[in-house]
């Protein structure tokens, strides 16, 4: 047991490439031949390709292409072809959806939207080709269609953000932009708009589903790694017949948590871990601002928020907010009665020029 | 009863890291080992101070339980127990039990004749716990800067935290974790998809194994990482995810106290930005 | 050990290289931005209840900004008895001031605002002092009027009072200003959108960041209505202007040296009872910039030369950085005001109060805001909670 190989492969073979199984014709179109990548195998297989080249897969890089295209010379035209000033702003170039003004409308005059609507399009009908590509593909190799269930959750959320949800709110100007840093902030904006998202439920659920996916995919590789000197890896051989490195893996969670998966089950638990953490976030995007207006409010509703002893009990508004909370919330205990602004009595005494007073008076923050 | 079919077999003596034979025994499915015995005390009293905890706060909702540690004048020092000294023994109780749990995993291992991926990667999740409750409040010189227990009391904490540094999206290190956290999730959905999309094929169709897997991620995405390789890339992925999470928020505070976002002025200025004979915006 | 035929030479030189550049890459990201240390050390102070962490940072790097330092101050010169007005002539602002203490605050104000150019900034040499040949002087007056009317009128300055130092410190323009961003060229006649709205040509992100929330609310008197609640506003808010709202805020608390913390309990931004009075000062103070921006600042267009103004040719304008200068208390709270009896506006009533009522201080209130009750600990005891 010299070479575990449990990290990165210490030896590699590099014999005849694995060639792609005899499909029907429709089915066979392999593009690139193989290549064999010494970095690649040094962590994975290193075989590169070949791959498939199926109608739907054509259609959807150009699809793609397209959007890319489309976003990419909006940023470029923007800062008028300069380069430098493309390449400095590429965290910061951003492609905005429609103002709330032209509501759900698909006819936007390009420049206020349209590019941006465009872009979606021929993003959405690439993600959409991919989907086809991937579910075909299971069928054509006489495997089941996992992977793109998988797929369609994360499709689900996209979709939700990007059109489902701007169609319930009847406005594009809801969606969220294309570019690196605007994303980011229209994130945290739209937290901030919708009431504070750690209180949205099914924001808690998605997290708890990704870190979820994590932990699994940690428990699960460690499990298989740490059994691979028993041959570990070869899941699928030791799902139909049981090895001593199934044995021992059971073992290892049963004797550690007093409860065990399966080779088969785990990745059960990680399919729906995964595939729950982008539905279960769609859910609450859709429900945000159509059925929910302020996710904060929500929790306190339902006694989810903690309630905190005041540290400020003595605090006074100025009367013009005072007025406002009151409307919002008769009963809060800031809605105090008006205070009348005395006209003409506000000039401050002048201070003594003789007694010089402390220079720090409540110096630092 | 509790054994599996496969299961006596296994259940030899050895293997332990402390007490030799005492505690090398099995309860139900559970083995206990010394670290169990540690675990368990440790958990058990943890789990009874939050409750107490609970008890003398204002609320029995489970939502709303709130064990907050000290106020930050109370700096590095003890506190009263109903002023954040309870948050620091059930603090003492955690990281003794998260730590039992893994030497616990390693004497399992151990025992079974497996590596010590496991346990090695639960030490990653260790370290982003200890970052946020012990490392981080000693750098910033007080209890106070840890996270309270409760469900929404320390997604509070987590909400104020972010907004410490205004805009916690552009924390570098935090682009990184997320990328790794999600990446993991995708990766994880691709893995559990295709081995259950292998060995639960439609009708008619036989069981699929290795090559099957291969060829359908080099049709679909020009590559296949291979059955080993996935592994190696899920459990690297994860743990890189539980680290960066935990670098992300040792420097918000310790070595970067302004807004996130202001930290770029460095990129702003660098050298070959302007002044390439190339027109400016304004 | 011999080599395969398979493993092409050269191979090696690819693995220093991706090495290579991986340390490279740490170490810029090291060694080229500034970062802070814990064993500056990092202080930090409390604004709510223990454990969710509204608290707000300082560095040895903030605490020790160079222009943060309270000047030496000039000793009074002993009262002449007779007003400005009556030594000399064209004293518009302050007659009424004892010529000494006219002449202290003239000596003052040179240090403060034009060290290194002096009397001659604003005084032509050889001509009367009376003559108000140069702009600068025109400008000067202006500011003047401003400052009285703040110390005298300004709810969010208090009795802490503001002199010239408080923004210029040393400088003739002060160091924190913002104009409107240049108006920017629709790319290809307008068929691709409007450019990005950041300032390319900024060297730090505080003037990189777009100008339209300053302009919309430190200019304009827009709504800052941040959350959204049918409850609150009974009516859907606009996702686009959170963003501006967002970026005002990041400015604010930036100027400040402070973060979100200082004023909001993140839960409920929205939320006054989880607020820190804190808040209400930086309201009185975001109406306070909007009426100099308005009253003092824009005038000054008309006097100002081509050079101090910006690419739209609009003057330079406040923000809260121009006065906090990163502190949270500019110079550290400091009352440099008071030895200046000039600084205050007696019996008139600037701009400030005319324009804006809640902007007078009302006694009552006065009191409240001018000792804001201490934060942590005093009021988190165990026998206060409820």
């Amino acid at each position: 047991m010299a070479n575990f190989h449990s990290l990165y492969s210490q030896i590699q073979i590099h014999g005849p490439h694995e060639k792609p199984f005899d499909l029907p014709p429709h089915n066979s179109s392999h593009i690139f031949g193989s290549v064999l990548s010494r970095w690649a195998g040094k962590f994975g297989d290193p075989q590169i390709g070949p791959s498939y080249l199926g109608a739907s897969g054509v259609a959807s890089l150009i699809c793609g292409f397209i959007a890319i295209e489309i976003i990419g010379l909006n940023f470029f035209a923007a800062v008028h072809w300069n380069p430098v000033a493309f390449v400095e702003g590429l965290a910061w170039h951003r492609l905005d959806p429609p103002d709330a003004k032209w509501g759900f409308t698909p006819f936007v005059p390009l420049a206020e939207g349209g590019w941006w609507i465009l872009a979606g399009f021929f993003l959405t009908a690439s993600i959409l080709l991919w989907w086809c590509r991937i579910y075909f593909r299971a069928k054509a190799l006489g495997m089941s269609t996992h992977v793109s269930w998988a797929f369609a959750s994360a499709i689900f959320l996209y979709l939700s953000l990007g059109f489902i949800r701007p169609m319930l709110m009847g406005s594009w100007h809801e969606a969220p932009p294309f570019g690196i840093i605007p994303h980011l902030n229209w994130t945290a904006s739209f937290s901030v708009l919708y009431g504070n998202f750690y209180y949205n439920p099914f924001h808690c659920f998605s997290i708890v589903f990704l870190y979820g996916s994590v932990l699994l995919f940690a428990m699960h590789g460690g499990t298989i790694l740490a059994t691979s000197r028993f041959g570990g890896e070869r899941e699928t051989e030791e799902i139909v017949d049981r090895g001593t490195a199934a044995e021992r893996g059971a073992l290892f969670w049963r004797w550690t948590m007093g409860f065990n998966a399966t080779f088969e089950s785990i990745h059960r638990w990680a399919w729906w871990f995964a595939l729950l953490t982008t539905f279960t976030g769609a859910i609450g995007i859709l429900l945000t601002g159509t059925v929910v207006d302020n996710w904060y409010l929500w929790g306190v509703k339902w006694g989810l928020a903690p309630e905190y002893p005041q540290t400020y009990p003595e605090m006074v508004l100025p009367p013009e907010i005072a007025e406002q909370v009151r409307a919002a919330d008769p009963r809060s205990a800031l809605a105090l009665p008006p205070v009348e602004a005395a006209p003409g009595a506000g000039i401050a005494p002048a201070p003594s020029a003789t007694a010089a007073p402390p220079m720090n008076e409540g110096a630092g923050q | 009863m509790s054994l599996l079919s496969f299961e006596r077999k296994y259940r030899v003596s050895g293997g332990t890291l402390v007490g030799g034979e005492l505690f090398d025994f099995w309860v139900g499915p559970f083995y206990v080992g010394f670290f169990g015995v540690t675990t368990a005390i440790f958990a058990l009293l943890g789990t009874a101070l939050i409750f107490y905890g609970a008890s003398i706060g204002p609320t029995w909702n489970v939502w709303q339980i709130d064990i907050a540690p000290p106020p930050i004048e109370y700096g590095l020092a003890l506190a009263p127990m109903k002023e954040g000294g309870l948050w620091q023994i059930i603090t003492v109780c955690a990281i003794g039990a998260f730590v039992s749990w893994a030497l616990r995993q390693v004497e399992i291992a151990r025992k079974l004749g497996m590596g010590y991926h496991i346990p090695i990667a639960f030490s990653a999740a260790i370290v982003a716990y200890l970052s946020l409750e012990v490392i981080r409040p000693i750098m910033l010189g007080a209890w106070g800067h840890a996270f309270p227990y409760g469900i929404f009391s320390h997604l509070d904490w987590v909400s104020n935290v972010g907004y410490q540094t205004l805009h916690f999206h552009y924390n570098p290190a935090h682009m990184l974790a997320v990328t790794f956290f999600f990446g993991t999730t995708l990766i994880l959905a691709m893995h559990g998809g295709v081995i259950l999309s292998a060995v639960n094929p439609p009708a008619g169709e036989v069981v699929k194994h290795g090559q099957h897997e291969n060829q359908y991620f080099r049709d679909t995405i020009f590559y296949s990482i291979g059955p080993l390789g996935i592994h190696r890339l899920g459990w690297f992925a994860a743990i890189n995810a539980g680290l960066w999470s935990a670098a992300c928020i040792l420097i918000s505070g310790p070595f970067w106290i302004d807004g996130w976002p202001y930290w770029y002025d460095w990129y702003l200025q660098l050298p070959f930005w302007n002044d390439m004979g190339l027109e400016g915006l304004g | 050990m011999k080599r395969g035929p398979y493993k092409p030479r050269g191979k090696g030189v690819v693995d220093i290289v991706i090495i290579a550049a991986v340390f490279v890459v740490i170490l810029i990201l090291v060694a080229v931005p500034t970062w802070d240390a814990p064993w500056d050390p990092i202080e930090s102070r409390e604004w709510g209840w223990r454990g969710i962490a509204m608290n707000t940072f300082t560095s040895k790097r903030t605490r020790t900004y160079p222009w943060n330092v309270v000047p030496p101050a000039i000793p009074p010169y002993d009262p002449s008895g007779e007003p400005a007005s009556a030594t000399y002539e064209n004293v518009q602002v302050l007659g009424e001031l004892d010529s000494a203490r006219f002449d202290h605050l003239m000596a003052s104000l040179t240090q403060w605002v034009a060290p290194e150019q002096g009397c001659n900034y604003c005084h032509v040499t050889g001509e009367s002092f009376a003559s108000d040949a140069l702009y600068t002087k025109r400008v000067a007056r202006q500011m003047l009027l401003m400052t009285r009317d703040i110390n005298a009128n300004s709810r969010h300055v208090g009795t802490t009072g503001v002199t010239c130092y408080t923004c210029h410190r040393g400088n003739p323009v002060p160091r924190f200003t913002w104009f409107k961003a240049a108006e920017s060229r629709p790319p290809m006649g307008g068929d691709v959108g409007m450019p990005p709205p950041w300032v390319r040509t900024a060297e730090n992100m505080r003037d990189f960041l777009p100008r339209r929330p300053f302009e919309d609310y430190l200019l304009d008197d827009k709504p800052i209505t941040g959350s959204q609640a049918r409850r609150w506003h009974g009516k859907v808010a606009d996702l686009g202007k959170l963003e501006d709202i967002y970026i005002l805020m990041m400015q604010m608390s930036d100027g400040m040296g402070v973060n979100c913390n200082f004023c909001h309990n993140s839960r409920a931004f929205n939320d006054w009872s989880q607020s820190t009075p804190k808040r209400i000062n930086a309201w009185y103070g975001i109406r306070m910039t909007r009426a100099l921006n308005n009253n003092y600042l824009t005038p000054l267009e008309t006097l100002l030369p081509r050079k101090r103004l910006g690419p739209q040719g609009d003057v330079p304008k406040a923000d809260c950085a121009t006065c906090h200068q990163r502190q949270a208390k500019p110079l550290g709270g400091a009352a440099m005001a008071h030895a200046y009896a000039g600084l205050y506006a007696f019996g008139g009533r600037g701009t400030l109060a005319r324009d804006n009522a809640l902007e007078t201080r009302e006694p009552g209130r006065a009191e409240l805001m001018l000792s804001p009750p201490e934060p942590a600990g005093l009021v988190q005891g165990e026998g206060k909670a409820p």
